[in-house]
C-alpha cells in the first residue's frame, strides 16, 4: 500500500487521474490515455528499432502491459514516467532479443552483414566529403548512423531528453538511474555527437 | 536488473572520461545546472572563446537530431490497441479453449446412444432389481429388444472401427481356420 503523502504527491496529475478512472473499470479512460500517448510512444520506439510496425507493437504492448496492471495501480510516480519506464523496459528486451538473433546469424554465416556493411559504407562515404552540402535525406542518415554509435543507454537518455523534453530526474526514475549518472550518460552522449556531426554542422 | 544485464548495456562509449567542464556545459545548455554554477560558468564562456565555441557546437550539433525521422501511431493503431485490450478484459473468452469441431451427424448418434445407453442401464437395473425381489418384471418387447443389445450398445465405440459386414465375414472365416489348426 501507497503512502498517503506519496499518493497525493502525484494525485494531481491529470494523467494519474485517468488511469485511477481506469483502474475503477472505466474503459473510456482508458481509450483517453492511449489518444493522449500513442504517437509519443510509437515516437520513441522508432527511434530505437527504426521500424513502424515493430514499434506499434511494442507501442501496444506498453498500453496492453498497463491495461492488465490497472487493477494494482497505485499512483507511485507520475503517469508518464511510469509509461516510459515500461516501454524502456520492453526496448532493452527487445534489443537484447535482437542482439541474440544478429549473433546466431552471424555465427550461422548469414544474415545482417550487408546491412552493416551498408551501414557504414553510407557513414564512411559521408564522412569523406564532410564540406559537401547533405540533402535532408543524407543528413537524416548520417545523424542516425551517430546516434546508433552510441551506447543503448546513451540513446535512450537522449531520445527522452530531445524528443521527449525530460529532465535529468525524470530520465533517472525512468532507467533506475541517479540524477548524476544521467547527466554524465547524456554528457558523454552529447560529446560524441558532437565530435561525429560538427563536421556536418 | 541482474549485474550481467547491466554491464551488457555499458558499451565503451559509456566508459570513455569526460572532460568536468565539458560535462558542466552540458548540464548548462540543458538547463540542468544550478544557479550559481550557471552564473560562474557564463562568466567563464564571456572570458574563454574556445570555451564558448565548445559550447555553441554542442548546441549545434544537438540540434541537427530534429533530422531525424520521426514516427506517430497508424490511423489503426487506436482501433487495434483497444480491441487487443478487450480480449484481456474477457479473459474467459481469451482463454476458452476452442469447440472441437463436430459433425450434426455425429452429434445426432452421440445423443442417441448416450440417451439409449442410460434407457438400457436404467431397465437393467430395474430388472436386476425385481428379479432380486423374486417379481419378475414387465418388460415391453421394445425395451426387451434394447437389454437383448445391450453388450452391442455398450460396446458402440468398438464396433465403429468394423468397416462392413464382410469385414466380420472374413474375420469369422479366419477364427474358424485358426480354431481348426489348433490341436
Amino acid at each position: 500500500m501507497v503512502s498517503q503523502s506519496i499518493r497525493n504527491q502525484y494525485i494531481a496529475d491529470p494523467d494519474v487521474q485517468l488511469m485511477l478512472k481506469v483502474s475503477e473499470g472505466d474503459n473510456a479512460a482508458f481509450e483517453d490515455l492511449v489518444l493522449r500517448y500513442q504517437d509519443r510512444l510509437v515516437g520513441f520506439f522508432f527511434h530505437i528499432v527504426h521500424d513502424r510496425p515493430a514499434s506499434e507493437d511494442l507501442a501496444q504492448e506498453v498500453f496492453l502491459r498497463i491495461f492488465r496492471s490497472r487493477e494494482r495501480y497505485e499512483p507511485t510516480a507520475r503517469f508518464s514516467t511510469w509509461l516510459f519506464r515500461i516501454a524502456h523496459n520492453l526496448a532493452s528486451n527487445h534489443r537484447r532479443g535482437n542482439l541474440k538473433r544478429r549473433e546466431f546469424s552471424l555465427a550461422s554465416g548469414s544474415g545482417s552483414h550487408e546491412q552493416l556493411t551498408a551501414d557504414t559504407s553510407l557513414a564512411e562515404k559521408s564522412a569523406l566529403m564532410p564540406s559537401r552540402q547533405l540533402d535532408s535525406l543524407e543528413m537524416r542518415e548520417v545523424v542516425r548512423s551517430a546516434i546508433d554509435e552510441l551506447s543503448d543507454r546513451q540513446k535512450t537518455a537522449v531520445i527522452l531528453h530531445k524528443f521527449e523534453e525530460m529532465s535529468y530526474e525524470e530520465i533517472g526514475e525512468i532507467m533506475g538511474l541517479g540524477t548524476v549518472a544521467v547527466k554524465s550518460l547524456l554528457s558523454r552522449a552529447r560529446i560524441h555527437l558532437k565530435e561525429t556531426l560538427e563536421k556536418f554542422a | 536488473m541482474s549485474p550481467s544485464e547491466s554491464e551488457s548495456e555499458h558499451h565503451e562509449v559509456d566508459a570513455t572520461p569526460t572532460d568536468p567542464r565539458l560535462t558542466r556545459l552540458v548540464a548548462y545548455l540543458d538547463g540542468e545546472l544550478p544557479a550559481e554554477e550557471s552564473e560562474l560558468l557564463e562568466k567563464e564562456l564571456a572570458a574563454e572563446p574556445a570555451l564558448r565555441k565548445a559550447a555553441e557546437s554542442l548546441d549545434r550539433t544537438w540540434q541537427m537530431l530534429g533530422a531525424l525521422e520521426e514516427a506517430a501511431a497508424s490511423g489503426e493503431f487506436t482501433r487495434k490497441t483497444l480491441a487487443s485490450v478487450r480480449t484481456v478484459s474477457t479473459p474467459d473468452s481469451a482463454h476458452s479453449q476452442p469447440e472441437q469441431t463436430r459433425s450434426p451427424i455425429n452429434s445426432l448418434l452421440a445423443a442417441t446412444l448416450l440417451t439409449l445407453l442410460w434407457t438400457a442401464a436404467g431397465f437393467a437395473g430395474s430388472a436386476a432389481g425385481l428379479a432380486l425381489a423374486g417379481n419378475a418384471p414387465k418388460v415391453s418387447p421394445q425395451d426387451e429388444q434394447l437389454l437383448q443389445n445391450l453388450d452391442l450398445l455398450l460396446d458402440y465405440q468398438n464396433m465403429r472401427q468394423i468397416p462392413d459386414a464382410a469385414f466380420l465375414k472374413q474375420l469369422a472365416q479366419n477364427d474358424e481356420n485358426r480354431s481348426d489348426a489348433q490341436p
